[in-house]
């Protein structure tokens, strides 16, 4: 069921309630039932790919926490085989055929599967697989509670978009009593709350106009897809970390604490501080699980650089099984080994340059790759790109709003933006300034939200 | 204390989902009262939420038709002759049939009896309808089995459409409308902007769907119809009219209501013309009532509804009975044996 939702706020409300009359025993079987029925609502015969993949998982803990030697290593390697396998297989599958089919036409035809893509596949397979690395590693116990590592796999709140949690930040919290507290409530409704904002009021706001211009990129002018683009830019962003937000506060809320999955990224003053505070989970999981056992930066200089760029292209097609996905992610990979050439050879020349151009270079730089997020493929995404480049002061602004809505959405992201930059945590501690900032919100969710059924894009992946 | 709210709470929460997610619940509630007609300011309102297209939904009252013996009406139409609106009485028939385009059915045609055909349809989906052949009664020489529809347990516990439901079971009260009403001003009035499943006229002073006024789609009023379509759906018409006919019916006529557009708003784009054209190809098995509405646009259509007023649907009433009349007359001097023998 989609967050911003009647329904999510029943199920919602009548979890939380009942999490909190129970014991131990009965809160972990409560939230687990309730994850899966939360999965299932999207379509329930998939529940069986999760069921496979945990099952593998519980077992492959235990027998390589037990093995010793190679052993060791071939458990991890099925394990990490099967999670890969279901990805491959669901997410991938089709993307290799297509391009097999059309770059080798005169070898074997390949069929193409006809079925909806798991919902949240590339992330709780991630997670499963950090818990494996990390059994392996020793930095993690196996998890003897079949129950307790399902629900680490499944815990609703993150189950379909993330944050990707480490074992060791969540595992334990499956094993503690919390009681319940009115700081962690208001803490994770003022959360909830935020992330909603963000998502029904700026989001699906934007995506209007976005939806405008790139479905119609062929009648759309340079302007149009200029700002169609800088609007996306904030699009996806709320979108994402609204998410985040409601995930984490709805979590928080039972008083689990989840890893923060974003940091103000448009105020970073470089492509290598954006990724440290975008998709923080997901980088970090990059970083430790595929750019540090090829190397790290303890390879030459040069090594280093290709795997970055091959970190970063994997991560690309990890969002998508599409061209544009896997440019996108290389374009952030050049981005970075750019950058980093540029700091080997002139050293002291990103010193020279004023803060605010970095953060403003560092944000043109991002929303253009974020034409290749958004297009639905390449030839598209280079049209409107050209079109961008070549925009004229005499083009006319087409869009679908009129210009006090316009001014509404900029005043929107000016929102956004101070919010990131001076009040990163709302304030909860004095009840009166939390419950009428709560309910302006609230207010603002209600009058100013667009109620379309907008799936969170973050979904498709 | 806490954990008598609580406990509460639980059990509210989750009986206010459990009638999201049932139909049958719903309908329950809303035999007792608890649940209001979330249409009964009108359909178009009930997607705008606009107050200035507020108003209540009339119930017509009229006398029954006087009583037609040995008359069967077998229907197939849309929401304007459903079976809320349009009964068995306003036509005074023996056996009265109404069944909607979506669905099928089988029947047996009483040879003792004149068996009529009606098909109508709004103008919107005419073309969509009268494009291919009319096949949603099937003749045949016995009532087949009603199987009631299988539902998988599945669809049980994970039910479709929930949000539909909660939205109506939470906030079609009076008091929530309140709020939607002042939301919806509040985007018309700041931003311009309305449900997409709604627009509204260039002076302001009507409602309508927007599948009227959308060019982009051929359901629009003013959606270009070219003279080759025109044909074809004459052709479609008149093909489906002779298959009933030589499947035993006594008489098909149709019935193309226009849309609130054409009537209200013709000069808001550039009108199509559908219904004349059409009609003045299926000559005398129409019913028509567009000359009607054009001379008083204002007095035929509900203001918050897509729908025709107590006015309009009686003025097509007496149309419609008028022509069964002449059907039925045609066939006593064909066969004047009818009259008595049968």
């Amino acid at each position: 069921m989609l967050f911003n939702s009647l329904q999510f706020l029943l199920f919602f409300g009548v979890v939380t309630l009942a999490y909190f009359q129970l014991s131990w025993r009965g809160r972990w079987v409560l939230l687990l039932a309730a994850s899966c029925y939360f999965y299932m609502v999207f379509k329930p015969e998939y529940i069986l790919i999760l069921a496979v993949t945990i099952i593998v998982d519980y077992f492959a803990g235990i027998w390589i926490e037990q093995a010793s030697g190679p052993r060791r290593k071939a458990i991890l390697v099925v394990s990490l085989i099967s999670n890969v396998g279901f990805l491959a297989y669901f997410k991938y599958f089709n993307f290799f055929a297509q391009n097999l089919n059309k770059f080798l036409p005169h070898t074997q035809h390949f069929e193409l599967l006809d079925y909806i893509l798991p919902i949240g596949l590339s992330f709780h397979t991630f997670q499963a697989m950090s818990y494996t690395i990390e059994v392996y590693r020793g930095k993690q116990a196996a998890e003897r509670h079949f129950g307790i590592y399902s629900l680490y796999v499944m815990f609703y709140p993150q189950l379909v978009a993330g944050p990707i949690e480490r074992p060791q930040n969540l595992l334990p919290q499956f094993h503690t009593q919390f009681e319940y507290r009115w700081e962690n409530l208001k803490e994770g409704l003022m959360r909830m709350a935020w992330g909603f904002f963000k998502k029904v009021v700026i989001a699906d706001r934007l995506s209007v106009v976005v939806d405008a211009a790139y479905n119609h990129h062929d009648s759309s002018n340079g302007l149009s897809l200029l700002i169609a683009t800088f609007f996306f830019t904030f699009q996806i962003y709320c979108d994402f970390s609204g998410y985040s937000d409601i995930a984490i506060g709805a979590a928080r809320c039972m008083g689990f604490k989840l890893m923060d999955n974003f940091e103000a990224p448009y105020q970073s003053s470089s492509i290598s501080e954006f990724w440290r505070r975008w998709h923080i989970s997901l980088s970090t999981w990059f970083r430790d699980y595929l750019y540090i056992p090829l190397g790290g930066n303890r390879v030459g200089f040069w090594r280093a650089n290709f795997n970055l760029f091959l970190v970063f292209m994997v991560s690309g097609l990890w969002h998508g099984a599409k061209w544009t996905f896997v440019i996108w992610g290389s374009l952030h990979g050049i981005y970075l080994v750019g950058a980093r050439l540029r700091d080997y050879f002139f050293p002291k020349l990103n010193q020279r340059i004023p803060l605010m151009i970095q953060v403003g270079t560092t944000f043109v730089l991002v929303m253009l790759t974020w034409v290749f997020f958004r297009a639905d493929g390449t030839t598209q995404a280079l049209q409107i790109l050209r079109k961008i480049l070549a925009f004229s002061a005499s083009d006319a602004l087409l869009t679908p709003f009129n210009p006090t809505e316009m001014a509404f959405c900029v005043l929107l992201i000016g929102i956004l933006l101070a919010k990131d930059c001076w009040f990163p945590q709302l304030p909860t501690q004095r009840n009166a300034p939390f419950w009428a900032i709560l309910a302006v919100l609230l207010a603002a969710c209600y009058f100013f939200g667009l109620y379309n059924s907008n799936q969170f894009i973050y979904f498709q992946f | 204390m806490r954990q008598a709210l609580a406990y509460t709470l639980i059990v509210t929460l989750s009986l206010l989902w459990l009638a999201g997610c049932s139909s049958n619940v719903q309908r329950w509630l809303g035999t007792q009262g608890v649940l209001p007609d979330d249409y009964r300011y009108g359909d178009l309102y009930r997607l705008s939420n606009l107050s200035r297209f507020k108003a209540g939904r009339s119930t017509c009252f009229r006398q029954a038709h006087t009583l037609r013996p040995r008359v069967h009406l077998y229907v197939i139409g849309d929401s304007f002759l459903e079976e809320t609106r349009i009964k068995k009485e306003d036509f005074g028939v023996e056996k009265y049939t109404y069944l909607h385009w979506k669905d099928s059915t089988q029947i047996v045609l009483d040879s003792n009896a004149v068996n009529l055909l009606l098909i109508e349809t709004v103008e919107r989906h005419a073309r969509e309808h009268l494009a291919k052949a009319i096949r949603n009664y099937r003749v045949g020489n016995s009532q087949p089995e009603t199987k009631a529809a299988k539902k998988d347990w599945l669809d049980f516990v994970f039910p479709t459409n929930v949000e539909e439901k909660l939205e109506r079971l939470l906030f079609s009260n009076d008091i929530a409308l309140y709020f939607r009403e002042l939301k919806a001003e509040l985007a018309y009035r700041w931003f311009g902007r309305l449900n997409d499943q709604v627009a509204i006229s260039k002076d302001g002073l009507h409602l309508f769907t927007s599948m009227d006024t959308d060019t982009t789609t051929n359901r629009s009023s003013y959606s270009h119809l070219s003279d080759a379509e025109l044909r074809q759906l004459a052709i479609s018409a008149q093909e489906s009219k002779l298959f009933y006919q030589n499947a035993g019916f006594d008489g098909v006529i149709f019935s193309i209501i226009p849309n609130k557009a054409s009537i209200l708003a013709p000069f808001d784009g550039n009108y199509n013309h559908l219904v004349e054209k059409l009609e003045s190809r299926l000559s005398d098995s129409v019913i028509s009532v567009y000359g009607i509405f054009t001379q008083n646009p204002s007095d035929f259509y509900e203001k918050s509804d897509s729908h025709w007023n107590c006015l309009g649907e009686n003025t097509w009433l007496k149309q419609a009975n008028l022509l069964i009349d002449k059907q039925l007359s045609q066939k006593i001097q064909t066969y004047p044996s009818i009259q008595t023998a049968k």
